[in-house]
């Protein structure tokens, strides 16, 4: 690690303020990628902003067919929210196997949201609900947030406020999880929305992504069947030592089916 | 509390733990200490052409920096192989010794894998450390690397070591070429495989460091190993200085597995920098610095066959494999391999023919040491596949196979023909009682239950036998003090096991005392007066004998003291549980009283025993796994494992099952999820746990363990060895139970680790979806 300058912001503007004056100002909310990259002397911020206390980023709350979480909320109390359990229970349900107890207790669904790995969880639930990410500017639909490998929307300084999530009448997450990290090898998050069926994947290639052939097949027809014959390609695909691209692509299809059957149960 | 060999007793070294009072490296400090770091090789293979320092000297804080120059400057020598030592030299099969390469703390001229030390840099803290050793120019020439045994002895390879023609290390044979040949010639059938047994990260929980202070000529070195004294010997060596000069202390030690009895360079480079800057120097590595440098295991390119007769009787076994040993020969490495593989080949069963080859090279990957279950685990995934193949292609039970092959009891004592002679083992009987705890008979109703969930499921079983060995000698002491209490001096350490406990648990029953009056002492050569350490399963065997025997020693002592003070002959007096007596009579004195009367008199009550016991033991074993497989994924669970063994006298069954099941668990790892990648660069790809599995909790069944103690003759306690027997059944009973689950598909073998992704290809083309 190199030595920084820690500060725990006592609002959002004053945290916007404080990373616009610093040389190379990064937010800090669990730390749980931060940290580790700064320990690795990989990250290099002159300035850390605490954004993890604040009050107007936390929470979660539903109304009006909407789940709002604040983004300093940890995976742990989504996973474990009445709400949300309620509202929308793929959504607690996919935070609750997100990486060990630990990693739910520090972790914050800004921080994965920010970070865009190509494997984390999250991203799925907001590209398959077609979820609006808010931030101290803006909102942003899901469709136009995620940007590719660790790429998003989101500008120098924009801090995400909160995430919205319209409820579906239906929807599932199935995660085939990396042996090693438990982030997800594939993940599959189907959703039966008001404005259609959504299928979101994860983990499978260089950034979260939709699937339009098992949208269409699953707009005609909600059933596991329906996907069960539908091959991905794997020509996009990442292949690293934990699995190869065809292997990755042939458990989309699984994942996907099983999502599908999980909704419907 | 009276205590006896064989009961359950809790470990009195947990409450320490669990309350967080262990005293590992990281927790100890001393005074005006400096922090070091150690620049690291970025490649595989390559020349140093240049090596600057002069910007991190004159950095903030920066205290020195050390090179190769200073290291030949101050006349430092080489970290020893130990393949010409004679305690440890096995010679090639043609005769000839085999090489000696070096093994510098620092590089010298060339850096042969990726993490091999450069310099050491030391500082006021570890950040300028850190800051500093970026500022050492290194002009690097890079060379092709070699990243296994196939490539490392092919013609025109790149040499690591001139010493080395060939990257070859060794070539070394056990048993009857001609008569192997001839069965091979004459048989019904041959089952042939290729195996690879896969390089191990051993990934122990308490990451590497070394301290050092030095006052005068006196150097303390604190370290974390398996044996405190083999490390003074290795340090007292490389700088040159008498052993008396050197003190080392191990506090605990946050696992080893055989891999923390290297000596590591650092040990050497936080002595010299004290030496030289007269202040302690601490230097703690990081995990990342573990994966690429720490020693690793296994690695077994292996091509083996066996040959049987028209009733699946065994006619003779041949195996070869070529060992990538990657870039240096930690010392007895060698030694651990060959005797540890070779004299257990045969495992269980009768061969009246066998050999076996293996051949050594050098490669740029972290070199390789023993890890638990060292040989036996490659013997018993070489012959547990084998065998199953075999009774595969053969349309044989797989039980029934086995049953006509294992060495009977009344065979024993039994020359296995490949340099073992085992003095007991009732392997039928233990295959049996194994087979009923994992109701193997029950397992067609499972598979059926499984099947209607949409799962395979397959059961599969390895009889192992193995050789514990370890250095011939360990040393005891045992202090009788007037303040009611036992002192006892071990030589042998922990690294997790439970030491304390039963070596304190051995003494109390043997003496008849308390088991609160023994305070047990290891781990520092200032106490202890001599030692190995723990490796090869042998503390128990060793250094509980020793124990005993001290005992004993102390208590003749004791009854001439008792003589005296009873005015009897020393003959005439008996011990019991604590009482010195003179037969027939009321008289006694309590052993307390005879320690006090012993230091009235400028003596102690003691006795000590560096204790010799050369021969090797058999602990043997049956384990039996049992998989689900998803059919879709690939996915493998291992839903039920059980193990019966026989480690001969059980001390402590509660301690005894904690090594089953650990031991266990590291073979599952081995089996299931344990994969070392290096690119064709020779970089580490696995460099994480976020990309290097090792088993979790959740990975793991409830294990059904069972003992069935055939005591070993050969020394006082009757124990055999406990500590490897889980890591070297479990690999071939978990792949021969995947095997089972996927004959359907036609598969025939599984690499190891048997990952979803292997599993999903081995089903071919029949697989779903
Ligand atoms: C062992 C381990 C296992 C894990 N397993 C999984 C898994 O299975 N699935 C999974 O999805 N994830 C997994 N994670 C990731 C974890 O869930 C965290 O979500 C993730 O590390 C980022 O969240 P954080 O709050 O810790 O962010 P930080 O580390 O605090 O921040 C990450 C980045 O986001 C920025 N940032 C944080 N909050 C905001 C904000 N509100 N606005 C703008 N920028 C912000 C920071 O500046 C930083 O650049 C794992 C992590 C670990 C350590």
């Amino acid at each position: 690690m190199y030595a920084f300058n820690y500060h725990r912001a006592k609002s959002v503007d004053e945290a916007v303020k404080l990373q616009k004056s610093a040389s190379e100002g990064s937010f800090l909310a669990g730390g749980h990628t931060l940290i580790p990259t700064m320990k690795q002397r990989l990250a290099k911020p002159s300035d850390v902003i605490d954004i993890s206390g604040l009050k107007e980023l936390q929470g979660i709350s539903v109304a009006g067919g909407t789940v709002t979480i604040g983004a300093a909320t940890r995976h742990g109390d989504v996973a474990n929210s009445p709400e949300v359990k309620k509202a929308i229970p793929a959504l607690a349900d996919l935070a609750g196997h997100i990486g060990d107890p630990q990693v739910r207790n520090r972790g914050t669904i800004g921080g994965s949201l920010a970070n865009n790995d190509p494997a984390a969880d999250y991203p799925a639930a907001v590209l398959g609900l077609g979820a609006t990410v808010h931030t101290n500017k803006r909102a942003i639909e899901a469709d136009k947030y995620f940007k590719g490998l660790f790429e998003t929307a989101l500008e120098q300084g924009e801090v995400i406020t909160k995430v919205t999530f319209p409820v579906a009448e239906k929807a599932a997450y199935m995660k085939f999880p990396n042996p090693a990290s438990r982030y997800a090898l594939v993940g599959v998050f189907v959703a039966k929305t008001k404005g259609g069926v959504r299928v979101a994947v994860t983990g499978a290639g260089p950034g979260v992504f939709r699937s339009a052939d098992m949208e269409k097949a699953l707009g005609a027809s909600f059933e596991a069947d329906a996907v069960a014959s539908i091959k991905v390609s794997s020509k996009n695909l990442n292949s690293d030592i934990h699995a190869s691209a065809d292997y990755r692509a042939h458990l989309v299809t699984v994942m996907a089916k099983r999502a599908v059957a999980k909704a419907n149960s | 509390m009276n205590v006896a060999i064989g009961q359950p007793i809790r470990r009195v070294e947990d409450d320490r733990l669990l309350r967080g009072q262990g005293r590992f490296l990281e927790d100890v400090r001393l005074a005006h200490e400096a922090q070091a770091v150690v620049l690291r090789s970025p490649h595989a293979h390559a020349h140093i052409r240049l090596l600057d320092p002069s910007a991190a000297r004159a950095a903030p804080g920066v205290l020195a920096v050390l090179t190769h120059a200073d290291l030949a400057a101050e006349g430092v020598k080489s970290l020893p192989p130990m393949t010409r030592d004679p305690r440890y030299e096995i010679k090639n099969s043609d005769g000839s010794r085999m090489p000696e390469p070096e093994h510098w703390p620092l590089a010298k001229d060339k850096v042969r894998h990726v993490g091999d030390p450069v310099a050491f840099v030391v500082a006021e803290t570890r950040a300028q450390a850190l800051d500093a050793a970026a500022l050492i120019a290194v002009d690097y020439d890079p060379l092709p690397a070699v990243i296994d045994a196939a490539s490392a002895r092919a013609p025109g390879a790149p040499v690591l070591h001139d010493g080395a023609p060939g990257n070859r290390v060794l070539e070394w044979s056990v048993g009857d070429r001609k008569a192997t040949d001839d069965a091979f010639a004459k048989a019904h059938r041959v089952t042939r495989l290729k195996l690879h047994n896969n390089r191990l990260i051993c990934a122990y929980l308490e990451p590497r460091a070394a301290m050092a202070s030095v006052t005068g000529d006196a150097i303390t070195l604190y370290a974390s190993g398996q044996g405190a004294h083999r490390f003074r010997e290795t340090l007292s060596f490389c700088l040159g200085v008498a052993q008396d000069d050197v003190r080392v202390v191990m506090g605990d030690v946050g696992g080893g597995f055989g891999p923390r009895g290297f000596f590591q360079p650092e040990n050497v480079l936080v002595a010299l920098a004290a030496r030289r800057l007269g202040r302690p120097v601490r230097w703690i590595g990081d995990r990342a610095e573990s994966f690429t440098t720490d020693v690793q295991a296994r690695d077994h390119a292996i091509e083996c066959a066996v040959a049987l007769d028209a009733n699946g009787r065994f006619l003779a076994l041949d195996v070869s494999s070529d060992w990538n040993m990657g870039a240096y020969v930690p010392a007895r490495a060698v030694f651990a391999q060959i005797a540890h593989m070779g004299p257990v080949m045969p495992g269980a069963y009768r061969f009246p023919a066998l050999h076996f080859t293996l051949r050594g090279y050098l490669t740029n990957m972290a070199p390789i040491y023993a890890l638990r279950g060292i040989g036996r685990a490659e013997a018993s995934h070489i012959l547990e596949r084998l065998i199953e193949e075999a009774a595969h292609e053969m349309k044989l039970d797989r039980v029934e196979i086995r049953r006509r092959n294992l060495v009977p009891a009344s065979a024993m004592p039994y020359d296995n023909k490949a340099g073992s002679t085992y003095d007991s083992g009732e392997f039928e009987a233990i295959m049996d009682k194994a087979l009923d705890l994992a109701d193997w008979r029950g397992f067609g109703a499972r598979k059926a239950q499984s099947r209607a969930r949409g799962l395979l499921r397959g059961i599969g079983l390895c009889n192992f036998v193995e050789n514990a060995g370890g250095a011939p000698s360990e040393f005891a002491e045992v202090k009788a003090d007037p303040a009611r209490r036992l002192d006892l001096y071990v030589g042998s350490g922990p690294s997790g096991q439970g030491h304390e406990t039963v070596y304190a648990q051995v003494l109390a029953a043997e003496l008849g005392l308390p088991f609160e009056d023994v305070r047990t002492h290891i781990g520092d050569t200032a106490i202890v007066k001599a030692g190995y350490g723990s490796a090869a399963s042998r503390s128990m065997r060793k250094a509980g004998s020793a124990v005993v025997l001290g005992a004993r020693i102390m208590i003749e002592k004791g009854k001439i003291l008792a003589g005296d003070m009873m005015e009897a002959t020393p003959a005439d007096i008996e011990y019991q549980a604590g009482w010195f007596r003179v037969a027939g009579t009321d008289k006694s004195v309590h052993l307390y009283d005879v320690a006090a009367h012993a230091r009235a008199k400028g003596e102690e009550l003691s006795g000590a025993i560096d204790h010799k016991q050369p021969e090797e033991t058999f602990p043997n074993g049956c384990q039996v796994a049992e998989v689900e497989i998803d059919p879709e994924t690939g996915k493998v669970d291992l839903v039920r494992h059980s193990f019966v063994n026989d480690v001969g006298r059980v001390i402590n069954p509660l301690l005894l099952d904690g090594q089953l099941h650990g031991g266990v668990a590291q073979g599952i790892g081995q089996a299931m999820t344990e994969r070392t990648v290096y690119d064709a660069d020779g970089q580490l790809l696995s460099g994480s746990f976020m990309d290097y599995c090792i088993p979790r909790a959740d990975d793991m069944p409830f294990f059904a363990t069972a003992f069935h103690e055939v005591p070993c003759a050969g020394n006082p306690l009757g124990v055999k060895g406990a500590g490897e027997g889980g890591t070297t059944g479990a690999p071939p009973a978990i792949l021969n139970a995947i095997i089972d689950a996927l004959r359907d598909f036609g598969a025939t073998d599984i690499d190891m680790p048997a990952a979803p992704e292997t599993v999903w290809r081995a089903m071919g083309a029949r697989r779903p979806g």
